[in-house]
């Protein structure tokens, strides 16, 4: 801004005494004469941090400078004035002078006091002090670029040539003009006072005084809080005897006149009081763009707004700089210079809303139901369903996939998924049998040890079969692991049992990591019965079920257990097998165990498909397909149900595979599924060597009786498993009845030998259809088809047979020997 | 000397970094193996038969500091048998391992430095030399408010030779593919080893008399502290009850392999799995005086937090249903989470003195938080490990009410689960999903998966909290802590 300067007639005043700083001064800085002067704010400013005063209330902002002002000033921002008065105690002017001329601001006769105080100063001659003052090297010879460019630049006297450029380039001090410096005019007041504030951040620390910015967060007792821009805080008082003035709006206010989130510049001393502050009352301006340089160690950022013009922007220690990327679109709130807000627009499309790390959401439960479409699972936190879709979710355990009819109820699962809304599971995961059920026990609670979490067990005895068999052991360890321990329908806590020793009770105990631990215990409460039938009735709603024309009460703590796992009450059916132990007390049955025998490898499975066991006469062998017909004149195909075999009226053709296991119980070998295949071109009619005939016959399969294992799913039949089986059971009556189903566990495999043992055996009645127990027994595998998990397992493979799966068996009596033809295998 | 000052100062910082929670699992040996107090087992496959070793192991670990890189020197000795099959191990290990730390991560390698195994069984004797065993491990480490998670990877490759060294007759080479993942927490710290064992026999006198084998053991570790109340039997006590922690250690090795049948045709297929425990390690807390809590739901969780001086042990009201405020939530984070508090002055040497006023020249973390205030060690201890961070510009705001974002906000932090939540926009699926702050609002996401609150209709992210519901929201994490965080880092992966 260019101003013209009207000389006026000088005054002379003699400054006499610095009162110092404070109190007084706000009132003191009301001057009268500079209502509407161009230079007030820092008029203002520099009389606040007192360099400059006025007097009898007013400045004069437009009197020219005098030597006296200059030099007094110059002493006070190297916060010398004390010394000066050291020097001269009784004329303070004279003491000025000594200390300039000591350091070196004038030349001249000290004696007289020349320059003389009250002579007017030459703007070249102002900034010549002021730039000695600075007390940094001047720029010399050809680094005198600023002066130059004025055209009155020779004007300049040659000594004081340094440090006029030295003020100049530090910006304090500009020209008339573009092209004028005017270096003999005279300054006014005013105008120093403005090269002064422009020099104020330089001086300040002369007089331990610093300045700082930032925002006024609260005001407490006579105390604000700021906090600054370079990360620090300060609290400083503004009431009372701390009282500074304020300027705000080019006014001056006392200082409790700061608002709360007011951002303010201010000045302190060495002794933390405020001297003096401006209030930013500059409008939040809005700067958009994107992030084009980041300076991390300045903090600085360049910002290219949306007008294309780029910005420099230095942030305070508040914004954390790494968030902030190249190309990152911001929005900064700015209050003058001064960032405030800055806001960062991180674009992701909608498209990814909601994605997380696939597997990041899960949950873990206990299957209650499952089925094609839906998993429900009991957890922590109640039941809970899922979709699944055959397509798109996978299950596995142990590092192998499963089908869906292998997640049994009462398993383990971790389900994740890959989606935060969707209800759809990607993955299944199922525990192993680390988990199962290994048996169920009874004994009498003799100690509790709550540290190790472990209950000792006296006159142990294990349910097998139907039967309490005392255990070896006197007493047992049992750990509580993840169990739970009942009373009734009521969960108690490991320390209840302390007032329950002696007690009898029932313990479904899992061997997890070799340890005997606590599935699920309930306490016995009354006397002990049991029952082995179907459930007759069952109400979920009450809480009851019928087996063997009794009722019984189900409640929370009632041990369920099907295919080794633990499962719901819920899970209990119309028409299962089951064995049930219960507790009679007041007259009432309530149901303490009950332990579900079927086990399903024939059943309906949950994933709709399931496997058909058939009995019949190979008709016709076409291309990769089998025609099963009548197993003879006086008997229909055959088809294996729940209770034994059934009659299944007409002919049915079923898909053939590579994968199909073809086996010849009678020659005990397998056959090449392409051999017997091939085998339909041969019509053995047509052979008229009898030698030959015969021959053949042994690789000729039309007509010749079966077994067959399909397996059915919504797209058909396929055959799993052939056994072709010998003529001589072609008997025409007493057949079916010679065929009965087996359940069991594996036990041992024996190799060499091909045999395998099996326990917890069950066989089926065909007189009372009932499961009924029956003692273990060892196979002989020579003339079975084994089946695993649907696929089949040769005689060489049978290592990998695993120890505990569940097996159902078809044997035929042939001649009161048993013959198992199949085993039907699920781990 | 300016140089040793500098690496000495350096080290005092790694030292600090380093010292974290308090409760971590000893690894016993340095592959594969579980142990108690004086029992180690471990299983071995070279003969072609899984043969499981018991005995003896002597772990020596020494720590050096060498400008500034901290390295680990792990010394083991083996002493197995196997009694049945009057087998013996003997084994000599020494390892090095060495430290890079970078912000709250730590990477560290492991290598081999010295190695003699001696296996006898039936008069034959299998021997490996250093030269025979390739070894080395990775690992790295990130540390959260609380908590620590760690992941490495090992590969190798040993040669054990029968007859002469040099012209060995037999040999079996173990190619080991491993990898180990764990987490330290206050309440339970767990690592699980998986090793896959790729196994060759090979005769060299008799070229069809070769086999292999494939072996994978996976070890899990386990240190679970848990609490337990125990009432007195006597009526006539000042206290009625109190609780009982203990710590214990649960090691689990489970084993599976597919090994050729020495005698016959057909595949050796199994599995197998055992526990070693160890003897519990037995605390009892203080009783607090406590009156104003008894009949209400929370009570065993309030006097839980106040025996651990998570709340006060000698007032005995508490409030339970007063808000808590933030200063008292810290405290009872810190004392119930074992979080390290800043070490209380004193002036018993000089050096210590001139530490102090060094101290006392820093600022104050929080401008609003003096010492004097009756919080100040708790807020700056989870303000060391960022678990609170003020709430912004130098404050703490110690006296105000903890709303129950900010509660939720400090849990996940100390889990360190916060980056697991969705990006972008989303939905927690409470209600008054709208009102979540948005800084709360993946910490909420997660809590609610992880069951830490429960899954409400509303949350009410802005209602202050109560010392009641804090006691229970603590209690629940202490749960979590022992067992979701271990069934993730066990069962998941042994099952």
């Amino acid at each position: 801004m260019k101003k013209k300067i009207i000389p006026l007639l000088s005054f002379i005043l003699i400054l006499t005494l610095l009162i110092p700083t404070t109190l007084t001064k706000a009132q003191r800085l009301n001057y009268s004469d500079i209502g509407k002067h161009w230079a007030r704010g820092e008029i203002l400013e520099v009389s606040a941090l007192g360099y400059m005063e006025g007097s009898g209330g007013k400045f004069y902002p437009n009197r020219h400078l005098t030597y006296g002002e200059l030099l007094t000033v110059a002493i006070r921002a190297l916060g010398l004035e004390g010394q000066a008065q050291v020097l001269e105690p009784t004329n303070h002017l004279r003491g000025v002078y000594q200390l300039a001329y000591d350091i070196g601001l004038i030349e001249g006769d000290m004696e007289q006091l020349r320059p003389n105080p009250s002579a007017k100063v030459t703007r070249e001659e102002a900034a010549n002090i002021l730039g000695r003052a600075l007390g940094e090297v001047p720029p010399l010879g050809h680094e005198i670029r600023e002066a130059k460019k004025f055209k009155d630049y020779n004007r300049i006297a040659q000594h004081r040539l340094p440090y006029v450029e030295l003020v100049l380039q530090k910006g304090y001090m500009k020209g008339r003009n573009a092209t004028t410096l005017d270096p003999k005019g005279y300054i006014t007041r005013a105008e120093f006072a403005k090269i002064l504030s422009n020099a104020n951040d330089d001086l300040i620390h002369h007089r331990g005084i610093s300045k700082k910015t930032g925002q006024v967060s609260n005001l407490e007792l006579g105390n604000m809080t700021i906090y600054n821009t370079d990360g620090t805080s300060n609290i400083i008082g503004y009431e009372g005897e701390n009282l500074f003035p304020v300027q705000k709006d080019k006014k001056i206010y006392p200082s409790t006149e700061i608002k709360h989130l007011d951002f303010i510049s201010y000045y302190i001393d060495s002794a933390g009081r405020c001297l003096y502050a401006e209030v930013n009352t500059q409008k939040d301006t809005i700067i958009e763009g994107t992030i084009r340089e980041i300076d991390l160690e300045n903090r600085e950022i360049v910002v290219w707004d949306f007008n294309d013009k780029l910005h420099k922007f230095k942030l305070d220690p508040y914004i954390n700089m790494d968030q902030l990327y190249f190309e990152q679109e911001v929005a900064l709130t700015l209050k003058g210079d001064l960032v405030t807000k800055i806001t960062t627009f991180d674009y992701i499309d909608p498209e990814r809303d909601g994605y997380i790390i696939p597997g990041t959401r899960f949950r873990v439960g206990t299957v209650l139901f499952v089925n094609n479409d839906e998993i429900e699972i009991v957890s922590k936190a109640g039941r809970e369903k899922f979709q699944i879709d055959p397509m798109y979710t996978t299950i596995y355990k142990r590092g192998q996939r499963l089908e869906l009819f292998q997640v049994k109820e009462g398993d383990r699962v971790l389900l994740s998924f890959d989606d935060i809304y969707s209800p759809q599971v990607s993955e299944i995961k199922v525990e192993d049998e680390e988990k199962h059920i290994a048996g169920v026990m009874k004994g009498k609670i003799q100690l509790v040890d709550e540290r190790n979490k472990e209950v000792l067990i006296s006159e142990p005895e294990r349910l097998y079969q139907g039967r309490w068999l005392p255990s070896n052991k006197s007493s047992e360890r049992i750990k509580l692991g993840t169990g739970s321990i009942y009373e009734g329908g009521r969960k108690i806590s490991l320390k209840d049992l302390n007032k329950r020793m002696g007690e009898e009770a029932y313990i479904a105990y899992e061997n997890s990591y070799g340890n005997t631990s606590i599935s699920k215990m309930l306490l016995k409460s009354g006397s002990a019965m049991e029952h082995k039938d179907k459930i007759q009735d069952i109400d979920y709603g009450l809480g009851r079920l019928v087996v063997d024309t009794n009722s019984f009460n189900l409640h929370e703590g009632t041990i369920v257990i099907k295919n080794n796992r633990l499962v719901d009450p819920l899970n209990l059916d119309l028409n299962q097998n089951v064995y049930l132990v219960s507790d009679l007390r007041s007259g009432i049955r309530g149901a303490s165990l009950i332990s579900i025998e079927d086990t399903g490898i024939i059943d309906d499975r949950i994933d709709g498909t399931r496997l058909l066991v058939y009995k019949g006469k190979i008709e016709d062998i076409s291309d990769y397909r089998l025609t099963i017909g009548r197993f003879n004149y006086r008997m229909d195909k055959q088809v294996l149900t729940s209770s034994g075999f059934k009659s299944n009226r007409e002919s049915e053709e079923f898909t053939l595979t590579l994968d199909t296991l073809i086996y010849d119980s009678q020659l005990e070998q397998l056959i090449p599924t392409k051999a017997f295949l091939d085998s339909r071109y041969i019509d053995l009619t047509d052979i008229k060597d009898r030698n030959l005939r015969n021959r053949i016959e042994r690789g000729y399969y039309k007509n010749k009786p079966a077994y067959i294992i399909v397996k059915e799913t919504a797209y058909g039949k396929e055959v799993l498993a052939l056994n072709l089986i010998p003529q001589d059971l072609n008997r025409y009556n007493q057949t079916l009845t010679l065929d009965h189903s087996t359940l069991g566990e594996i036990g041992e495999v024996n190799i060499d030998q091909k045999t395998l043992s099996l326990t917890k055996v069950r066989n089926y009645n065909n007189l009372t259809n009932r499961w009924d127990y029956s003692q273990d027994q060892t196979l002989s595998l020579d003339k079975a088809v084994i089946l695993v998990n649907d696929k089949p397992l040769t005689l060489e493979e049978l290592y990998k047979l695993r120890k505990g799966s569940q097996a159902y068996i078809v044997k035929h009596n042939d001649s009161s020997i048993d013959i198992p033809y199949i085993i039907l295998i699920e781990n | 000397m300016k140089n040793k000052i500098a690496s000495l100062t350096l080290i005092l910082t790694l030292l600090l970094a380093l010292a974290l929670p308090s409760l971590a699992v000893e690894i016993p040996g340095y592959e594969g193996g579980i142990n108690n107090e004086n029992n180690y087992k471990e299983v071995i496959f070279i003969t072609g038969e899984p043969i499981e070793l018991e005995g003896t192991l002597d772990i020596k670990i020494s720590e050096k500091n060498r400008k500034g890189v901290q390295t680990k020197t792990y010394t083991y000795k083996y002493d197995l048998h196997n009694v049945k099959l009057g087998a013996t191990l003997r084994r000599n290990i020494t390892l090095s391992e060495t430290f890079e730390t970078n912000g709250n991560q730590t990477t560290s390698q492991k290598t081999l430095d010295k190695y003699s195994e001696t296996f006898r069984i039936n008069g034959k004797t299998y021997q490996v030399q250093t030269d025979d065993y390739q070894w080395n491990q990775g690992q790295v480490l990130h540390q959260t408010g609380l908590l620590e998670y760690y992941a490495g990877d090992w590969s190798a490759r040993k040669t054990y030779k029968v007859g002469n060294r040099r012209a060995p007759t037999e040999e079996v080479t173990v190619q080991t593919i491993g990898n180990l993942v764990g987490y330290d927490s206050p309440w339970s710290a767990t690592q699980t080893q998986t090793l896959h064992y790729i196994i060759e026999f090979e005769n060299k006198l008799e070229e069809n008399d070769s086999w292999e084998g494939t072996a994978t053991v996976e070890a899990s570790y386990n240190k679970t502290k848990d609490y337990n109340y125990i009432e007195n039997i006597p009526n006539q006590i000042s206290f009625h009850g109190g609780f009982m922690l203990t710590e214990k250690h649960e090691n689990v090795l489970k084993y599976s392999y597919n090994l050729p049948r020495l005698q016959g045709s057909g595949r050796n297929i199994g599995q197998d799995s055992m526990t070693i425990d160890t003897n519990p390690i037995i605390t009892r807390l203080n009783i607090p005086a406590l009156r104003d809590v008894r009949g209400l739901e929370a009570e065993k969780d309030i006097l839980l937090i106040a025996s651990m001086d998570g709340f006060s042990l000698t007032a005995t009201n508490l409030g339970p249903h007063t808000a808590v405020s933030r200063g008292d939530f810290a405290r009872a984070l810190a004392n119930t989470m074992d979080i390290k508090l800043p070490e209380e002055e004193t002036t018993t040497t000089r050096t210590r003195r001139s530490r102090r006023n060094k101290e006392e020249e820093t600022p104050l973390r929080y401008i609003d938080v003096p010492k004097s205030h009756r919080n100040y060690p708790y807020i700056e201890g989870v303000s060391n490990r960022g678990i609170m961070i003020g709430v912004g510009k130098g404050r703490f705001e110690p006296d105000r009410e903890l709303t129950k974002a900010e509660a939720t906000t400090i849990l996940i932090r100390l889990l360190g689960f916060q980056n697991l939540a969705p990006i972008g926009n989303y939905s927690t699926g409470f209600a008054d999903d709208s009102s979540i702050p948005a800084w709360a609002k993946d910490h909420v996401y997660i809590a609610k998966e992880l069951n830490i609150i429960p899954r409400d209709e509303y949350f009410y992210p802005n209602k202050p909290i109560t010392k009641e519901e804090t006691a229970t929201l603590l209690v629940n994490f202490i749960n979590y802590l022992q067992k979701q965080l271990k069934y993730d880092y066990r069962e998941n992966i042994l099952n």
